[in-house]
């Protein structure tokens, strides 16, 4: 395309062409959708992001405090000639003494397993590795409780959710209420409420619709590897439905995440096998099966 | 529905500060006022309906926290839209959404569920082509020709919306347009 360095005409039009003129008619015809959210949400919402702000200012503070009084503590430490540590007689400063925070009287955390919760603050918690019960009751305020994982922070505004940490993985099981997941960049997503009973059990009857939603709701509540058996049977026992090429997509990009990068690499061969044509990502595809490099082949292996 | 009253009402200073140091009533007064501007112009730039709830909390939560940048330079509304874009081009970046508008667009392509008449669902069709186009277009160009076809806006208004010259609004929409003519397979004339 030539640059063009006349001004441009006031009324020119936005689109020339008459082909995609029709497709952005339809665009602007679409009535917009109703709104639900309300100004009670967003006040909550903004409630908790200055109550963030807030924390964070003053975990600086702390942390430069902290790092101010141990610069003015080490000539003390490093008083002998020898250049070993003594003993410091006494402290000139006794520690002030702080209770520890206590809970809201709405919230509950059970450890089921692991070591006790560290409470921060009457709305936040912190959980490290183990499985934990958190309950939040219906309450008049705005408040909502910040449960912070090493994989991301839990926000709950009322209800029960069941919290399993491993490692740097976290799972949130949203069995009532209202709680979104936070990821460690900022993405929020909303959790939904899992089945009451086993709900890693596939209902053999489920339709590829059904499926694709469980796994939604897995992939929504933080549950890849159940997620993956999901997908795993939608596309091995639905593969000529609508949503089995999303499927199969998700299901490889799952694996690959999962670094279970054999099964990533012939999930991504099926999907090629199944889904040649260029309108279908036919070249992303490609491009995600060569970056994965070499491998076994597929027989044994699953999807299939 | 916003009424000049109302955006004049909000625009006072009173009321700015007040949202600002966290005054639910003024917070509300401004949600109220500007939702439904921000909802159409989200819904315009995404092209999906399910995500326009949250986008637009996130404007506001987003606005609210920084209104003590606001110096009064440009009117709210357009302040807002600058918001609203960032967070939408966010939203782009983001390959759950983009996955899950995959979903979307396979289900209705392969008539899993339709239960619109035959017109609503071409329309349908029709959108998701553009927007899955204008998903893979860069943010300046995707947000010009937004503004301008789909929008719209003459040149005057999106220049002062997307606070670029006019003569750059014109030149990213017509890239714009033939980058998607060529997404699309639509022939594309430079006249």
């Amino acid at each position: 395309m030539s640059i063009d360095l006349r001004p441009p005409d006031p009324d020119e039009p936005a689109v020339r062409s008459p082909e995609l003129l029709r497709l952005v008619q339809a665009a602007r015809t679409a009535p917009a959708p109703v709104l639900k959210v309300s100004s009670d949400a967003v006040f909550a919402g903004f409630q908790a992001r200055r109550r963030d702000s807030r924390r964070l200012y003053v975990g600086v503070g702390l942390a430069a405090a902290a790092a101010v009084a141990l610069l003015w503590a080490r000539p003390s430490f490093m008083s002998s000639k020898t250049g070993t540590f003594e003993p410091v007689a006494a402290t000139t400063v006794e520690a002030a003494h702080t209770a520890p925070p206590a809970l809201a009287a709405s919230v509950r955390v059970v450890a089921e397993e692991g070591p006790p919760t560290v409470v921060r603050g009457p709305w936040q918690v912190e959980l490290t590795e183990g499985r934990y019960d958190v309950t939040v009751a219906a309450h008049a305020g705005p408040e909502l409780l910040q449960v912070e994982t090493p994989g991301g922070t839990v926000e709950i505004a009322q209800g029960r959710v069941l919290i399993v940490v491993a490692g740097t993985r976290t799972e949130a099981e949203l069995r009532t209420g209202v709680a979104t997941w936070i990821a460690p960049d900022g993405a929020r997503t909303p959790l939904a409420v899992a089945p009451a009973a086993d709900d890693d059990a596939i209902d053999p009857a489920a339709g590829p619709s059904e499926l694709a939603r469980h796994a939604d709701a897995l992939l929504a509540a933080g549950r890849r590897d159940a997620a993956i058996r999901v997908l795993d049977r939608l596309v091995s026992d639905h593969p000529d439905s609508p949503p089995a090429r999303a499927a199969l997509l998700d299901l490889a990009r799952l694996l690959k995440a999962a670094a279970r990068t054999d099964e990533a690499r012939c999930a991504y061969a099926l999907y090629l096998e199944r889904y040649p044509a260029k309108e279908q990502l036919a070249d992303e595809v490609e491009g995600a099966l060569a970056r994965l490099g070499p491998g076994p082949a597929c027989a044994g292996l699953r999807p299939r | 529905m916003t009424t000049r009253a109302a955006v004049r009402d909000v625009e006072s200073a009173a009321v700015l500060a007040a949202a600002q140091d966290g005054d639910r009533a003024a917070q509300a007064a401004i949600f109220e006022a500007y939702k439904e501007r921000v909802a159409r112009q989200v819904f315009r730039m995404t092209g999906d309906a399910s995500s326009v709830d949250d986008l637009v909390q996130e404007v506001f939560i987003s606005a609210f926290s920084a209104l003590g940048r606001f110096r009064g330079d440009a009117q709210l509304g357009t302040w807002l839209y600058t918001i609203a874009a960032n967070r939408v081009r966010n939203w782009w970046d983001s390959q759950r959404r983009r996955r899950r508008r995959e979903d979307i667009a396979s289900s209705h392509a392969a008539g899993d569920v339709v239960a619109t008449p035959e017109a609503d669902f071409e329309a349908t069709q029709q959108r998701e082509r553009l927007y899955r186009a204008l998903g893979e277009l860069p943010d300046k160009l995707r947000e010009s020709f937004v503004a301008r076809a789909i929008e719209g806006m003459n040149l005057h208004e999106a220049s002062a919306a997307l606070g670029v010259p006019i003569s750059t609004v014109s030149y990213r929409t017509r890239r714009a347009e033939q980058l998607l003519c060529a997404a699309l397979g639509i022939p594309w004339r430079d006249e």
